[in-house]
């Protein structure tokens, strides 16, 4: 496993992402920053070849779309990450992706989020 | 941000990354396995395109008759007036660039044992995977009445292209006062949401252009896909253009009479100005020739990979399998190709394929600048498609204001987005 993808996430990193998305920002923004990392939770291969997987899903609808539909590839993944699980957990979320993410647990969103934002691009 | 095959959701692992480590190896790269795909849609091109990034050795063709694709999302806009039919086509082009084989024949049989395609000129070609992606067939004759022939007088526009300009050429031509009628079948068809949508942008070319006309939908159910959503549009839209009638109410088409634009239900008959009969479909014509095709007429596959449960090293994707509760949509195909491609790729590299999460989404119009949508996400755990517990549905009902419209407006870069993906 290469270790450009043993990208790290903190708990401060989600906490600021938390906060980004609840701001009431719109889908589309992509500017929030990682802090600095502490603790840190590396992806195994499983996750990873999962994660591929799964997110097979995602690119029916995202990248290269335009504004209606974000580019995940613009985030990081403990912004992805964290706004994924916001759509599963938000009960009275309408849209496509609160519908979908409910369908996802906790470890399959942090799969997707770590594979989609691990470095990469050919 | 423009998708191309350098991505890394395609391209991960062969580009060095974690993501499918293994894919690298010497060992794949030497075996240059010969693929096929028959079917130039949603799901045989990006069948093509995904085999071809996931395993750059091998040979991957493309048996497609036709030069160009014509999609049908989207199409009910062209019926509609509001979409010219050319927006809707797609060429190999992009497929070719990346160096896939586009042989613009038909496949006229298959022989599971040489593992050889026979096509139309007579030629046969050789292949390790053969997936097939071939869409729809019209069931002749299912429908008493309804036969080719018919179908030049009573368009079922159910394959994008000159079924789509015919209807909208007979709207056209209609006086105003005139009665449309749209005949709708039991499941399983091609896109469950599909006559809705239809319905709704006819009623609005109605109501805009020829007002003292109307639509009546004659259904063989009684409840179908978005319902609550169509049935407020309907009402609060098109009261005086579009009545819905269900099968407890004798709305099911037992026969058709094209000489006299007639249409029969248990308890009527119906004259039409224009009838548009969405008829009784099953797996395109190849899966029963090759065999994966079962006594339903759609094709039985193993929903982890997409492989035919009777014939080895064949595929089946798309409108063409059973799949339920998975629907029979572009997305769906377009997901089911890309899931086939790695798991083959996977396979091939002598790893065993594990079940994962799948998920639809479909988007309507229900007026030309308003649209609804319909989830589902699925597990392919234990041999077969389930929904999970507790996900999916429908767009809200009674929304606030602009839920419709940026709803339309996803609709447009969703299908940006995924034709891009699928043709390059």
């Amino acid at each position: 496993m290469s270790p450009k993808a043993l990208k790290s996430i903190s708990i401060a990193a989600i906490s600021a992402a938390m906060a980004f998305t609840l701001s009431g920002c719109s889908a589309g923004d992509t500017t929030a920053e990682t802090p600095a990392q502490a603790a840190e939770t590396s992806v195994a291969d499983g996750d990873m070849l999962r994660g591929q997987t799964l997110a097979l899903t995602c690119s029916g609808c995202h990248a290269g779309a335009g504004d209606a539909i974000p580019d995940y590839y613009a985030l990081d993944r403990a912004t992805l990450e964290v706004r994924l699980l916001t759509y599963k957990t938000e009960e009275d979320g309408t849209t496509v992706m609160h519908r979908l993410m409910r369908g996802y647990g906790e470890a399959d969103i942090a799969a997707v989020a770590a594979y989609l934002t691990a470095p990469g691009e050919g | 941000m423009t998708w191309s095959p350098k991505r890394r959701d395609v391209l991960a692992g062969l580009a060095g990354t974690a993501a499918l480590p293994l894919l690298a190896s010497p060992a794949i790269a030497k075996a240059q396995p010969k693929v096929v795909i028959v079917g130039g849609g949603f799901g045989g091109a990006a069948t093509a395109r995904f085999v071809k990034t996931y395993l750059p050795g091998a040979s991957v063709t493309l048996i497609e008759p036709q030069a160009c694709y014509t999609a049908c999302p989207f199409s009910n806009l062209v019926i509609a007036g509001l979409r010219s039919l050319e927006a809707q086509q797609f060429g190999y082009e992009g497929l070719k660039a990346i160096g896939i084989n586009v042989i613009g024949d038909r496949a006229d049989d298959v022989d599971p044992a040489a593992r050889t395609v026979t096509l139309g000129s007579g030629d046969t070609v050789s292949y390790d995977k053969l997936i097939l992606s071939p869409g729809i067939d019209i069931r002749w004759g299912a429908l008493e009445g309804y036969d080719e022939s018919a179908a030049s007088v009573m368009p079922h526009a159910w394959k994008a292209g000159p079924q789509t300009s015919l209807l909208r050429q007979q709207l056209e031509a209609m006086s105003d006062g005139g009665t449309v009628i749209m005949s709708v079948p039991t499941a399983p068809y091609r896109c469950p949401p599909g006559p809705y949508e239809r319905a709704s942008l006819i009623a609005h070319y109605l109501k805009t252009q020829k007002p003292a006309s109307r639509l009546i939908i004659l259904d063989a159910k009684d409840e179908f896909s978005k319902g609550p959503l169509f049935l407020e549009a309907w009402a609060e839209h098109y009261p005086d253009h579009l009545e819905w009638i269900g099968a407890s109410d004798f709305g099911r088409v037992i026969s058709v009479d094209p000489g006299a634009m007639a249409l029969s239900t248990d308890f009527d008959t119906y004259e039409a100005d224009v009838a548009n009969v969405i008829p009784p479909q099953k797996a395109g014509e190849i899966a029963a020739r090759v065999g994966v095709a079962d006594q339903t007429g759609w094709c039985p596959i193993d929903p982890v990979d997409f492989s035919s449960t009777l014939q080895p090293n064949i595929y089946v994707i798309g409108d063409a399998t059973i799949a339920a509760p998975m629907p029979k949509s572009a997305f769906s195909a377009n997901l089911q190709a890309k899931l086939c491609a790695l798991q083959i790729a996977r396979e091939l590299n002598g790893e065993t394929p594990a079940p994962t999460i799948l998920a639809n989404t479909c988007y309507s119009y229900v007026t030309p600048d308003g649209a609804v949508s319909i989830t589902g996400v699925y597990s392919n755990e234990g041999g077969q498609l389930s929904s999970i517990e507790g996900s999916g549905g429908l767009s809200p009902a009674n929304p606030a204001p602009g839920v419709r419209a940026a709803e339309a407006a996803e609709a447009e870069a969703w299908f940006q987005q995924i034709t891009q993906q699928t043709f390059g």
